[in-house]
């Protein structure tokens, strides 16, 4: 009777520490492929989720691409170069949405003499060479390979950038072109609309993304493990950070999966599309160990001194 | 018969005077001081003479290397004598601070395979050194995207901690497995006149950076803090990534990878041949960008700018001034406020912005100018989209589209349509 009555106290117990393992992703075992198309170029990962390891390739075999290694406990990302055959276990965190440069450590603007070192390669002016009667150079007039803008019709008084109006680049009027102070990037935060729907069997909530004129659509869950965005390197310390660049490590954050997300910039076309294309949940056989591992004969690099 | 004896016609000519001055003259030659009048010193030399040739540390106060590897653990300044090659293994390791490598114009070189070692090993946390003047060279080669071959790991590289005051100088390096020439960031380390060519990972890595060049690398030819006159070509990453850029030129062909991006940039060029951006700063100031179909040149300041996507967006940033973007079927020029500046577009919107002041947009099938908020003093041109000129509030504005929307305006004040028509709301100080 005791038995019985204990059984029926952890019965319930169980199922409910289960059902929480489950939503939170951390039992899920299988494969998942998805499509990132990014300006019209399409790229297909393809995710490989032991007990508690992700690995995530690329399926392009136009060349060797990176593989991501992640622990799935801590969040650590081992980087496989096969590109030269090395790899590199960043510290956890590196990739956090967090991590980056502050732009306010930047030294003010010096003015520099000299133009620019000759640019080899192919020659930019496929896209102005059908340019229509428009504006007198604006912006740099000195670079190298670059297609002087055709000659803008003339405009009323007051209106649009004047001929001849001052001494500004190309007859513009006169700006004071002076050091301006650094701005800090705007913001980005993932934030849920409290809409839902289920995609692929699995209960997603709608978030969205913000920055500048940019809106990011994202459905996500959290069951399945924390996102991993496919990684080529380290993150750059230097330069602004896209939306795209901050996506991933946004949801990795909130351990959620996105099954769909969609950016687009304000009046234009889709920029990105992130689309799960299948899961399949099933047990990740690893018997030599090797799955999650980099191989042994890759050289080890330190991660770079940040 | 005496005759009168002769006289001296002409010593009776000179005058007494000549005479006393001449005597002077002759007695003022003599040295007055006895000693030199009656020189008759002691034969006998003081000692044996001593050598005055100069010793060969005088002449060549530094060592020669003639062999590798070698070990520097003593400071002081070295010199190569001849071309060094190692089967393993570091070529030349500098293990002591107060170190100057004169490679001499002769080049380290390394047959391992597969690759390992450096060219020039600094082991530990080193400072005051110097190396300069020559080559290190490995086999390693890029065989469609992968780096491998005989030849060094790193051409030069340190084993750990930090360096200080470290200089490479006109050193050339050629076909190594990871790094071609690596001092770490953010200590007083530089690298000046020197050139890199496919290594598999960074081309160069240090504080500073001038005059330099790196390409055909499989990671970020280029990294530094000040990176200045240099050139960075990268396959699978970024061209160059610096915190300031100047008269630089990076150029990247990985889709996911930017040609240019520091926070920083000025005159510089960045260049992706793919779906990846060509240039990316915080503040870009005389840059140029050009993307084949991405974002051509993106900043959160861009001055004096000029962007050019095939597919797109051409220009992007918070603050445009003085700029051009030119799409062919993404929008021209995008920005939260965008002033002096003209966009272009195909297909795309010309020029998109919250608040644009003194703006021109165009383009072919779309609208000219989209000012979501205010535009002031712009002209939009549409040869066949909805209008030519977007505006909630549209001050002294002018819009072109033949047989459609000139203008479309919540409130528009003193704006006239070129061609087409105008479609308000309120309207002020106009028909």
């Amino acid at each position: 009777m005791k038995m019985t009555t204990h059984g029926l106290c952890v019965a319930p117990a169980v199922a409910f520490f289960l059902q929480l393992f489950t939503a939170t992703g951390l039992a899920f075992e299988g494969r998942i492929t998805a499509t990132l198309t990014r300006n019209g170029e399409a790229q297909t990962w393809l995710y490989t989720i032991g007990t508690n390891q992700l690995r995530l390739e690329r399926a392009e075999t136009n060349r060797p691409h990176a593989k991501n290694l992640v622990a799935l406990d801590t969040g650590a990302v081992t980087l496989v170069l096969p590109h030269n055959r090395s790899f590199v276990r960043l510290p956890p965190g590196t990739d956090s949405a967090r991590t980056h440069f502050d732009p306010h450590q930047n030294p003010g603007l010096q003015h520099l003499p000299g133009g620019l070192p000759v640019p080899p390669g192919p020659t930019p002016g496929a896209a102005a060479a059908s340019l229509p009667a428009t504006p007198p150079p604006i912006g740099p007039t000195n670079l190298p390979g670059v297609p002087a803008p055709p000659p803008m019709p003339q405009l009323p008084a007051g209106v649009g950038p004047q001929l001849g109006a001052g001494p500004g680049p190309g007859g513009l009027p006169a700006l004071p072109m002076m050091a301006m102070p650094m701005m800090p990037m705007d913001p980005v935060e993932l934030k849920a609309t409290g809409e839902t729907t289920n995609l692929l069997g699995y209960a997603c909530v709608r978030y969205e993304l913000k920055q500048r004129d940019e809106v990011m659509e994202i459905w996500a869950t959290d069951q399945l493990p924390p996102f991993q965005a496919w990684t080529r390197n380290q993150p750059m310390r230097f330069g602004p950070r896209e939306i795209e660049d901050q996506w991933g490590a946004l949801l990795k954050d909130k351990k959620l999966f996105p099954l769909r997300a969609v950016l687009k910039f304000e009046g234009d076309a889709e920029r990105l599309r992130f689309e799960v294309r299948s899961i399949t949940p099933e047990k990740i056989p690893d018997p030599d160990g090797k799955l999650f591992q980099p191989p042994p004969d890759y050289h080890e690099l330190e991660p770079l001194p940040f | 018969m005496n005759h009168p004896k002769p006289t001296n016609n002409r010593m009776n000519t000179i005058p007494k005077p000549f005479i006393a001055a001449g005597l002077a003259l002759a007695l003022s030659t003599l040295n007055p001081q006895p000693s030199t009048v009656f020189a008759q010193g002691s034969l006998t030399p003081p000692g044996a003479p001593a050598p005055t040739m100069k010793t060969l540390a005088q002449i060549e106060a530094r060592t020669p290397i003639s062999s590798a590897p070698f070990t520097i653990s003593v400071p002081g300044s070295y010199y190569l004598i001849t071309n060094l090659t190692v089967r393993s293994g570091d070529a030349i390791a500098i293990a002591t601070n107060g170190v100057t490598l004169d490679l001499n114009g002769f080049t380290l070189s390394s047959t391992a395979n597969p690759a390992n070692g450096n060219g020039v090993l600094l082991t530990g946390s080193l400072s005051d050194i110097t190396i300069a003047n020559g080559h290190i060279r490995g086999g390693v080669t890029n065989n469609a995207g992968t780096y491998g071959g005989p030849g060094f790991m790193h051409g030069i590289s340190y084993s750990s901690g930090a360096l200080l005051n470290t200089r490479v100088v006109g050193v050339t390096v050629a076909g190594c497995q990871h790094y071609g020439i690596y001092l770490g960031i953010g200590h007083s380390t530089v690298v000046e006149s020197c050139t890199v060519r496919t290594v598999g990972s960074y081309g160069i890595f240090a504080t500073t950076i001038k005059n330099s060049t790196a390409s055909d690398c499989g990671l970020p030819a280029i990294y530094g803090s000040q990176v200045s006159d240099c050139r960075g070509q990268s396959s699978n990453d970024y061209g160059i990534s610096a915190n300031t850029a100047q008269n630089c030129y990076g150029y990247s062909s990985s889709s996911s990878a930017i040609g240019l991006s520091a926070n920083t940039a000025q005159n510089c060029y960045g260049y992706s041949s793919s779906s990846g951006i060509g240039l990316n700063a915080y503040t870009a100031q005389n840059c140029y960008g050009y993307s084949s179909s991405g974002t051509a040149l993106s900043a959160q300041t861009a001055l004096n700018c000029y962007g050019e996507s095939g597919s797109g967006t051409a220009l992007s940033a918070l603050t445009a001034q003085n700029c051009y973007g030119s799409s062919s079927s993404s929008t021209g020029l995008s920005a939260t406020t965008a002033q002096n500046c003209y966009g272009y577009s195909n297909s795309g919107t010309g020029l998109y912005a919250n608040t644009a002041h003194n703006c021109y947009g165009y383009s072919v099938s779309d609208s000219g100018l989209f000012a979501d908020r205010t535009a002031t003093g712009c002209y939009g041109y549409s040869f066949s989209g909805p209008r030519g000129l977007y505006a909630r509030s549209a001050n002294t504005c002018v819009g072109y589209r033949t047989g459609g929307r000139a203008i479309e305006a919540t409130v528009a004040n003193g704006c006239y349509a070129q061609s087409g028509t105008n479609f308000i709301t309120y309207k002020y100080n106009m028909p």
